[in-house]
């Protein structure tokens, strides 16, 4: 099978638009992102990665309601497709198969 | 900062413009809502000094490739967003335009038709409507009229206005307007060093000098406050002073106005704009105190006599017309109740709102010719009509020839073109095409304004009002969209399988409504022909009626002062000696024009409380056999006969309201009341009921005498002769030699007649040109409808005429299907226009009568016109050689 490219940072915004299902748009998955994962941000980083999403065709977007805070500018609304999902799954898939057969797991060093 | 400053927190505006003008703007909008919703968060967490500085990164982080103008995503959403698609859709219609031309012609030339009439229409239509629109608070301004037994009159007693003033506190200023009888034009003069420049005009008014402060003009020179507060002032129109005094300001000038009994000074006090159209259609107004009529008018203290003053009120802020009008009666009965008792008659007093006055009031003595709403409904239903017309053949012409664009349909349904998609593209085609009917449509009406005007004596043009032009686009808009609606839906519910299998896509519904389309077409092309031929029917009738006198050959000479109607009995005796003069009479009215003339005659042994009203017109004693008036018993009056100054001739009504006979009433004694006098009149004759007026009324009592008032007002002059250029020209010469300071002036009798018919033939005129235009519409949709069916069964044509089938039987059968519908229309169309011309007609009181014929004709010219415009196509496809039809497949 074709492999399917998705960078690691996409892959958390694709992650993260599937965990916030319904209120993913740019703020909102930027505010989640930097709360999860502690890392510096900007949206123009977070708003490429859901281009690419949405040119490879992982994500679609929808307009939402304007509100005031926007200045009476509509949100784009993010969901994951059909794709998305099945591209999540399978580098899930093909990450556990290795944490399976990884031989001397790590361990969590208590006692340094 | 303080907190409650948050609302005014903005972020840095130029990094926002930047953003502006930098980001691709499909994308604009979700960027910056994210930007403004994160710098908002940013202020609450770490304040609006970094939260600004933040700002500016995140800007400027966004400017890179991906977020720039000029990087459109590749494919719309929506294929209207797609430069390409709308390229190939346009690319798409014009093919189709220039692959039929005969289609794309018939539809673009019969909707530009429609367009056009309905546009015109329109012009004419908002140029009616702006009549008294302009007045400054017209909401609260009212004529006064009155209601008697006889009739509604637009004009009122001399006190009313002062009356109204005085008794109501919520009137807020009453004025008077003074049109009077037998001053239909006066005679300016004005000498300016050695020249003197006169010329007759006519609508002078007379007007009290608080008609400023109801009517609105707008004044070039002068002061409408003051204009005519003074005695003797005169305001005249703008056309008026320029052809007085030229472009100079004339306030303080003198000018003579000459009237019928003298010339008078009076001082210009004032020029009006003519910028705007009322019912009043003044083109001078004279103060009413003056030294001509001045004294007479402030004399008018009866509450009943000289109904003449036309009288407005302004009323209050805030108070009720309808409250106000109940008060009327009271106030009659507090001021005009002996006065009206003593003429022994009742009066009611009503209100006119002065907006509508022009379209709705058709009453008595109105100052001048009002429009109608009627004819604005008429014609404007005609011509959404004649554009319906033009629709109904886009419609037929683009769901017949379906077939053709069913596989572009398929295809692109196909290819992922959804159902919307091709609704719009349909929409859009139709719409393309009305805005190219419209251009044309445009050029047909810069072409055929001179004409319109011409018809209906108007001066419009397109920019005359600033609504014409969203008139022009909302109904170009709604032709597209309602001409296209049907086939849009039509044409993008054809199912791709079925249409590229090449099935047969035409389903009989379709088939029947096209039928019912064209049915409905020629239902009404034959309406209008039936209106046509009515309207013709009944003009002519109206003008070839017997008046009860001789009107050919009559010339009408007014005299209009007091030096030509003392010149009267020479000028009349230079006339005779002319040939072809047979005879010269004068009078104070003459058939042709309105007499305001009228007293109460009561008969022995009765008082003035059973009295008639009766009109009268004051006559030279051979008046009668000038006008050829014939009498049904007694005499004319007598040649030279000082007797006959107390001798009366009545028409039939007359003597039938005064309760006679008309044989025995010869010898009987009336009576009438005259400044308070009882004045007796023997009857010597009664005349033949005989139209005074027009057609439009029934006869009325009518009375000629010798003696109550002035007879030298018109010469009236009978002729025989073909070259009435030399004795036109003979007699100005006689008229200049006897009066050198009153220019000549003549008329034709029948002439005036025809004016009292002016709007019907403006109107029929006008029906019949929409009629003709509907014709060819409808004819234009027949003959594409023709050409189609035709060109779908050359096949079977080809079959039939190889099995031995004639021409003609094959012309016969192409034309029948149309012939069919036609005849359907016709029985539609006839009783509608028979319902419908009925009512027209109820507006006379001499009518025709609508008889068989009128539709048989009406029918049998459509069914012809039908049968040409379908029997080209017809006869083209059965001449066809069958070898040529037959070849290919």
């Amino acid at each position: 099978m074709k492999r399917t490219y998705l960078g690691e940072f996409e892959e958390i915004v694709l992650l993260t638009v599937a965990v916030i299902d319904g209120q993913a748009y740019g703020v909102a998955l930027m505010h989640e992102i930097v709360t999860q994962t502690g890392r510096d941000l900007r949206l123009n980083q977070v708003h490429s990665a859901l281009t690419r999403l949405e040119e490879k065709g992982m994500v679609k977007a929808t307009l939402g309601e304007p509100t005031a805070e926007r200045g009476g500018r509509r949100k784009k609304l993010f969901e994951v497709t059909a794709y998305g999902h099945r591209t999540l799954q399978e580098i899930q898939e093909v990450r556990d198969s290795f944490w399976s057969r990884l031989v001397n797991p790590f361990k969590l060093a208590v006692n340094l | 900062m303080k907190t409650g400053d948050n609302e005014q927190l903005k972020p840095p505006r130029l990094a926002d413009w930047l953003l502006s003008q930098l980001c691709a703007s499909h994308l604009l909008e979700t960027i910056q809502g994210d930007l403004h919703e994160e710098f908002y968060y940013q202020v609450k967490t770490s304040g609006e000094r970094k939260a600004r500085w933040r700002y500016w990164t995140e800007v400027l982080g966004f400017m890179k490739p991906r977020f720039l103008k000029n990087n459109q995503p590749k494919y719309a959403s929506n294929p209207f967003q797609s430069y390409d698609m709308i390229r190939n859709y346009f690319k798409i219609a014009f093919r189709n335009l220039a692959k039929n031309k005969t289609y794309a012609g018939i539809n673009i030339f019969g909707l530009a038709l429609g367009l056009a009439t309905c546009l015109l229409i329109i012009l004419y239509i908002s140029d009616e409507r702006s009549f008294d629109k302009h007045h400054k608070d017209s909401d609260r301004l009212f004529r006064v009229a009155i209601s008697s037994k006889l009739e509604d009159w637009s004009a009122a007693a001399g006190p009313v206005a002062a009356g109204l003033k005085n008794d109501f506190p919520e009137v807020e200023a009453a004025a008077r307007i003074l049109k009077f009888p037998g001053v239909e034009k006066m005679l300016l003069k004005y000498r300016h060093g050695t020249t003197e420049k006169q010329f007759y005009e006519p609508n002078g008014y007379y007007a009290d000098s608080t008609l400023f402060d109801i009517l609105s003009y707008d004044f070039k020179y002068g002061n409408a406050k003051t204009a005519l507060n003074r005695p003797n002032t005169l305001v005249l129109s703008e056309t008026v002073a320029d052809k007085l005094f030229g472009n100079a300001d004339p306030i303080g000038k003198t000018i003579k106005v000459g009237l019928f009994f003298g010339d008078f000074d009076y001082t210009i006090s004032g020029v009006f704009k003519d910028n705007h159209k009322s019912h009043v259609d003044a083109h001078m107004l004279l103060s009413m105190q003056n030294t001509d009529l001045g004294g007479w008018a402030a004399q008018q203290k009866n509450w009943a006599t000289n109904n003449l003053f036309h009288t407005y009120i302004k009323l209050k802020q805030g108070s009720d017309a309808q409250v106000f009008e109940t008060k009327l009666p009271a106030f009659m009965n507090r001021n005009a109740a002996a006065d009206l008792k003593a003429l022994g008659i009742t009066k009611r007093l009503f209100l006119q709102a002065v907006p509508d006055i022009y379209l709705t009031s058709a009453i008595g003595n109105e100052l001048s010719g009002n429009g109608s709403m009627a004819y604005l409904y008429i014609f404007g239903s005609i011509a959404a009509f004649l554009l319906l017309i033009a629709c109904i053949n886009f419609m037929n012409l683009s769901t017949a020839r379906s077939e053709k664009r069913a596989r572009e349909v398929g295809i692109r349904k196909v290819m992922g073109a959804f159902k919307e998609s091709l609704v719009y593209q349909f929409l859009g085609e139709s719409l393309m095409m009305s805005v190219i009917a419209l251009v044309l449509a445009l050029a047909f009406i810069q072409l055929f304004l001179p004409v319109f005007n011409d018809l209906t004596d108007k001066h419009l043009s397109i920019l005359q009002h600033t609504d014409f032009l969203v008139w022009m686009a909302g109904i170009t808009l709604g032709t597209g969209l309602f001409a296209g609606l049907y086939p849009a839906f039509y044409l993008s519910s054809f199912k791709p399988i079925g249409v590229l299998k090449g099935k047969l896509v035409n389903s009989i519904s379709v088939v029947g409504i096209r039928k019912g389309l064209v049915v409905f077409q020629f239902t009404i092309s034959i309406i209008l022909i039936l209106g046509a031929v009515v309207i013709w029917q009944q003009l002519s009738f109206v003008q070839n009626q017997n008046l009860g006198f001789n009107k050919e050959q009559k010339i009408v000479i007014p005299l209009k002062n007091n030096e030509t109607a003392n010149n009267f009995t020479v000028l009349r005796d230079e006339m005779l000696s002319n040939p072809d003069i047979v005879a010269a009479s004068s009078g104070s009215s003459h058939p042709g024009v309105e007499t305001v003339e009228d007293l109460l005659f009561y008969t022995e042994n009765k008082t003035i409380n059973e009295a008639v009203d009766i009109h009268f017109a004051t006559v030279e004693d051979n008046y009668m056999e000038t006008l050829g008036f014939k009498m049904v018993s007694g005499r004319t009056f007598l040649q030279n006969s000082k007797a006959d100054s107390t001798s009366i001739i009545l028409n039939e009504a007359a003597v039938q309201e005064l309760g006679y006979n008309v044989q025995t009433a010869i010898g009987k004694n009336v009576y009438f009341e005259l400044n308070n006098q009882k004045n007796s009149m023997q009857i010597v004759g009664v005349v033949k009921n005989f139209n005074f007026e027009s057609l439009h009324k029934t006869i009325k009592p009518y009375a000629l005498t010798t003696s109550i008032t002035d007879k030298h007002r018109y010469l009236i002059a009978s002729v025989k002769t073909t070259d009435y250029t030399s004795l036109i020209a003979s007699l100005e010469k006689s008229w200049n030699k006897l009066n050198p300071g009153t220019p000549f002036l003549y008329s034709f009798l029948d002439e005036g007649f025809q004016k009292r018919y002016d709007k019907e033939l403006r109107t029929s005129h006008i029906v019949i040109y929409f009629t003709f235009i509907a014709i060819v519409i409808a004819c234009l949709g027949l003959f594409g409808l023709a050409t189609f069916s035709a060109a779908q069964r050359t096949k079977e044509i080809g079959i039939r005429k190889v099995l031995g089938a004639s021409v003609m039987s094959i012309t016969g059968m192409l034309s029948r299907e149309f012939l069919i519908l036609i005849l359907i229309a016709i029985f539609i169309a006839s009783p509608v226009a028979w319902y419908g011309m009925n009512r027209w007609l109820e507006d006379f009181a001499y009518k025709v009568d609508i008889e068989w014929w009128v539709f048989a004709l009406s029918g049998l010219v459509a069914l012809l016109v039908a049968l040409l415009t379908v029997s080209y196509q017809s006869i083209k496809a059965a001449l066809m050689n069958p070898v040529k039809t037959l070849r290919s497949e």
